[in-house]
């Protein structure tokens, strides 16, 4: 009893180390709903951090155009040069249009998406470890949100909801490197595994008789079950073969910038 | 109420985090503030008060921006007994004390992070994590670190409990 009494601080630091290495292991594998008072919790830093984030955001842009005011004459140049390179490119247009054209009809893709329902959502925080890798939105269980449903924008795929609490959720975004879905390449249906990468890069893993080549268009192909099916991934920059590997390994450039989204859907 | 207090600073130095410094930064880096704090409160207060804010902030960064519950708990409670215990014989006031032991709790808090996410089957690239403690790193926490300490000297009536 007198040890117990002389050692209660590192009894009880001890009791609370442990319960916190178990709550890691509990939820380690992510879980389907938050508790209450971790709801309460999120709900309530919902708004204000919603506040702070616009609030810097406009600041941010604010400062970024006073400072690249003097940087103008520099830009202007480089823009005339773009100018010109543009007009260049422009004798592709015809070619990319018909190929843009193909494509489309291929996917059917705006028909097919029309059916599915949305929820919009803004971003409220970012992970301060971890960046643009998970990201909260001020929709939660109470507007009909679901773990694991798909976050989207019209350019493409975005994300997963992880967890969801009242009032917010968490989004891991696709280029985190705890995301792992499958693709499949629109032109070869060659499929694809992929998950993130630094530098908000994807990679992917394909069979080396896979005909897939940079320029090809990636769509989500519904495999996993966790994201919706044909919802435009990102465009693969290049195929690399490994040596001594059964597989290649293909970078893919996403379609969405995840870290510059501020505004969300979420698909039902 | 001192309790109250400090808890919502914490609770305000995280939302600073996930949002103001995401766009108010250098190349990427911004203050720990949260860290500083706790390591500032390790140093005026015993270990056996300390601890429960480490425990605070560590379950606040947890449920607001975690995936895991208990990461940052465990380590931000690590931090802060560590701190205490380090921290009991030096003198409280003076500047030397947050110098010489941020970069310790700094050390405990992302030595236990790396090893965490490595255990959890996350790997983040060894070289890629040890070149975001740069001399951006040092400099800009250093920095904070004298800002938030005479700021936290200054109201310390406000939230040092005398033993």
């Amino acid at each position: 009893m007198k040890w117990m009494k002389e050692h209660r601080f590192g009894l009880m630091i001890t009791l609370i180390m442990f319960m916190l290495v178990t709550g890691i292991g509990m939820t380690s594998q992510g879980r389907d709903r938050t508790t209450l008072p971790e709801s309460l919790v999120s709900s309530g830093v919902s708004p204000l951090s919603r506040v702070v984030y616009y609030s810097s955001q406009y600041i941010h842009n604010f400062y970024s155009f006073v400072t690249e005011l003097s940087t103008l004459k520099s830009r202007n140049e480089a823009l005339e040069q773009e100018l010109h390179d543009y007009k260049i490119k422009l004798t592709d247009y015809d070619k990319l249009t018909q190929e843009n054209k193909e494509l489309k009809s291929l996917l059917s893709f705006m028909d097919e998406h029309a059916n599915f329902e949305y929820i919009s959502g803004s971003i409220v925080s970012i992970d301060p470890d971890s960046g643009f890798s998970i990201f909260v939105i001020n929709r939660g269980s109470n507007d009909g949100v679901q773990v694991n449903m798909t976050v989207v924008l019209k350019e493409g795929l975005v994300g997963r909801i992880t967890e969801v609490s009242g009032g917010t959720s968490k989004v891991l975004a696709i280029t985190d490197q705890n995301s792992m879905f499958n693709g499949v390449c629109v032109r070869t249906r060659d499929y694809v595994r992929i998950t993130g990468d630094d530098n908000y890069k994807l990679k992917g893993y394909v069979d080396t008789e896979a005909k897939i080549e940079a320029g090809d268009i990636v769509l989500t192909s519904g495999l996993s079950g966790a994201f919706k099916k044909d919802i435009v991934i990102g465009e693969v920059l290049e195929v690399k073969k490994q040596q001594g590997k059964l597989e290649k390994l293909v970078v893919i450039e996403p379609a969405v910038e995840v870290e510059k989204i501020n505004n969300v859907l979420i698909i039902k | 109420m001192k309790t109250l207090i400090i808890s919502l600073v914490l609770l305000l130095e995280l939302i600073l985090q996930g949002t103001f410094f995401q766009f108010m930064n250098i190349a990427g880096f911004y203050p720990d503030l949260v860290l500083i704090t706790i390591v500032i409160i390790g140093i005026f207060h015993d270990k056996e008060y300390s601890w429960r804010f480490g425990l605070i902030a560590g379950l606040l960064t947890d449920i607001i921006y975690g995936r895991v519950l208990g990461f940052h708990g465990l380590l931000y409670l690590t931090v802060i007994v560590v701190v205490s215990i380090l921290a009991s014989n030096v003198f409280k006031e003076s500047i030397v004390a947050p110098l010489l032991l941020f970069p310790i709790g700094s050390l405990v808090k992302n030595t236990m992070y790396y090893m965490i996410t490595y255990l959890l089957k996350e790997n983040i690239p060894i070289g890629e994590y040890l070149a975001s403690f740069g001399i951006y790193y040092w400099v800009i926490n250093m920095i904070a670190l004298f800002a938030v300490f005479f700021l936290m000297l200054r109201y310390k009536k406000y939230w040092v409990v005398s033993n």
